[in-house]
């Protein structure tokens, strides 16, 4: 999948998981830039992302990104 | 040899003078020197020990980093972390033990080593610069006896900085930080340690007055007692260039218990979060509700077992384990961005809540066993009869009335100080620096309690 189009539903699905109509991404996005995204929503995120992109990540690739870019990253990579 | 001896501060003075006299190449290797010889100046040869978790997990690092299969890096991250963590666990257990003392800091400088080994398995370029560097990471003298943790990320590249310049304003910064530390340990911490060691030593004999005080103190005694440490450490930390990460966020201000754990000794609930909660959340994560709780309990019950392995600390655990579970599973909003606390009286009623509930599960915290936890919690329920004595047997010196102030005092502190701020903003323009210090060593000698010193935490 190209990496906009992956970028495209990941914004459409933190839309919908933070209930923030609105929020824009940038590969510089961390966190700490969402509201509400503290570490118990990241797991329940990162399940969300896995059923949607039907892959799966591992404990290493979860903590080793560090922001929207290195996510895309991952997902650019498990897609292809 | 403490920090809140005075042989302590007269050695520290020589070993800051020459580290800032030093050319900035020998600042690391004078540091690690320093950490060294205060370690094996209280530990003796279990130095030898310290340094071998050093060598060790170094080399399991670098093995970490050069693995080329995901299974070799996973072998040699275990293959580190078991003998780091083992000899944790023995000493813990060693504990119940008598005539075993356990090497200084051992729970933190075994949280430094699984720090950087787990931090080089999720990302490689996190690789110490050099065995130097590494081992003045781990054996970090300031944060040796009871943290905070920092992580090797914030450490390892402000010491490399220190080669090159070394920012004098951090001296005063940190002096400061220190002052304030020992007026919070020695000024209110130890105004209440004698009224709770009094009750929780037998809890029975006491009317209800001294029994429900003791309970009310037993929380703000601690936070005086550690947040003071922490300051001191933080402060000896800055002398040396280092800023270290904080450890308390006023956490009497929490209205949930979860925000309390994020504001309470930060730099463990931290390390947690990310080294135990968060691996054991992933691999649970397709387990729904149950896979929650069992991580939340998991995690809790360590941060009552690390202390001593104990039925106390893992009752203790349990309740935290018990707080964290019902407030996650049922009060906590969910999704959307977070709202806020509502009205200020609302957010003081679940403030209060919090310290309530907080304060109880320090019963079984500070009790010796817990058949007298159980007797302690009776009593400050009034379920046995009150006890005849009040508080004509605190020791000589401890006042009832004094212990009354430190503990609105402390609680205050506790709360992040409200106003504070403003006061000291105002007065920031008349007042130097200097001024400040005098003032702050004035009120430590005048009102600074001498009980011995000892810090609780320096026990864990």
């Amino acid at each position: 999948m190209p990496r906009d189009d992956i970028a495209a539903r990941l914004t459409d699905l933190l839309r919908d998981f933070f209930r923030q109509p609105a929020l824009a991404l940038a590969e510089e996005t961390t966190a700490a830039d969402v509201p509400g995204w503290d570490s118990l929503a990241h797991i329940d995120l990162m399940v969300t992302i896995e059923k949607a992109f039907a892959i799966r990540l591992s404990t290493r690739e979860v903590r080793g990104m560090k922001n929207i870019g290195a996510l895309l990253d991952i997902l650019a990579q498990k897609t292809a | 040899m403490g920090f809140t001896d005075f042989g302590f501060w007269l050695a520290l003075l020589p070993v800051v003078a020459l580290f800032h006299a030093l050319p900035g190449r020998w600042r690391p290797a004078w540091l690690l020197a320093a950490s060294l010889a205060y370690f094996t100046i209280e530990s003796g040869a279990y130095v030898l020990l310290l340094l071998a978790s050093v060598g060790w997990v170094w080399a399991a690092g670098h093995r970490i980093a050069r693995a080329e299969t995901d299974r070799a890096r996973l072998i040699w991250l275990w293959a580190g972390l078991v003998p780091a963590a083992g000899v944790l666990v023995l000493f813990k257990l060693g504990d119940a033990m008598p005539g075993i003392a356990a090497p200084l800091g051992i729970s933190y400088y075994t949280f430094r080593l699984i720090a950087y080994l787990v931090e080089v398995y999720w990302d490689e370029r996190q690789l110490a610069p050099g065995w130097l560097d590494f081992a003045a990471y781990v054996s970090f003298g300031p944060h040796m006896v009871s943290g905070p943790i920092q992580r090797p990320g914030d450490f390892l590249p402000q010491l490399a900085a220190l080669r090159h310049r070394l920012d004098p304003a951090r001296i005063e910064g940190g002096l400061q930080m220190l002052l304030n530390g020992l007026m919070l340990k020695l000024i209110i911490g130890d105004r209440l340690a004698p009224l709770v060691n009094m009750v929780d030593g037998a809890p029975a004999a006491y009317a209800r007055p001294a029994v429900w005080l003791a309970a009310v103190a037993h929380l703000p005694y601690l936070y005086a007692d550690f947040a003071g440490y922490t300051l001191i450490a933080l402060g000896l930390g800055a002398l040396f260039g280092i800023a270290g990460p904080p450890n308390f966020n006023a956490p009497f201000a929490a209205t949930n218990v979860a925000e309390y754990w994020r504001r309470w000794h930060m730099s463990l609930t931290g390390w947690l979060t990310d080294y135990v909660f968060m691996p054991l959340r992933m691999a649970t994560r397709h387990w729904g509700r149950a896979g929650l709780v069992l991580s939340i309990f998991v995690n809790m019950v360590l941060v009552g077992l690390w202390h001593r392995i104990s039925g106390t600390y893992l009752v203790f655990g349990l309740v935290q384990g018990a707080y964290v579970a019902v407030y996650t599973l049922w009060l906590a909003p969910r999704g959307g961005p977070a709202r806020g606390t509502g009205q200020p009286l609302v957010a003081l009623a679940k403030a209060v809540c919090v310290f309530v509930l907080m304060d109880a599960a320090l019963i079984v915290w500070f009790a010796p066993a817990l058949p007298s936890a159980a007797t302690e919690a009776r009593m400050v329920l009034g379920l046995l009869p009150p006890g005849p004595r009040l508080f004509e047997e605190l020791p000589e010196g401890a006042d009832i009335k004094a212990a009354c102030i430190a503990l609105v005092l402390a609680i205050y502190i506790g709360a992040g100080a409200p106003g504070m701020a403003a006061i000291r903003a105002r007065l920031g323009r008349h007042v130097p620096g200097w001024a400040w210090v005098a003032l702050k060593l004035l009120l430590i000698s005048l009102l600074g309690q001498d009980n011995g010193g000892a810090f609780i935490y320096g026990h864990f």
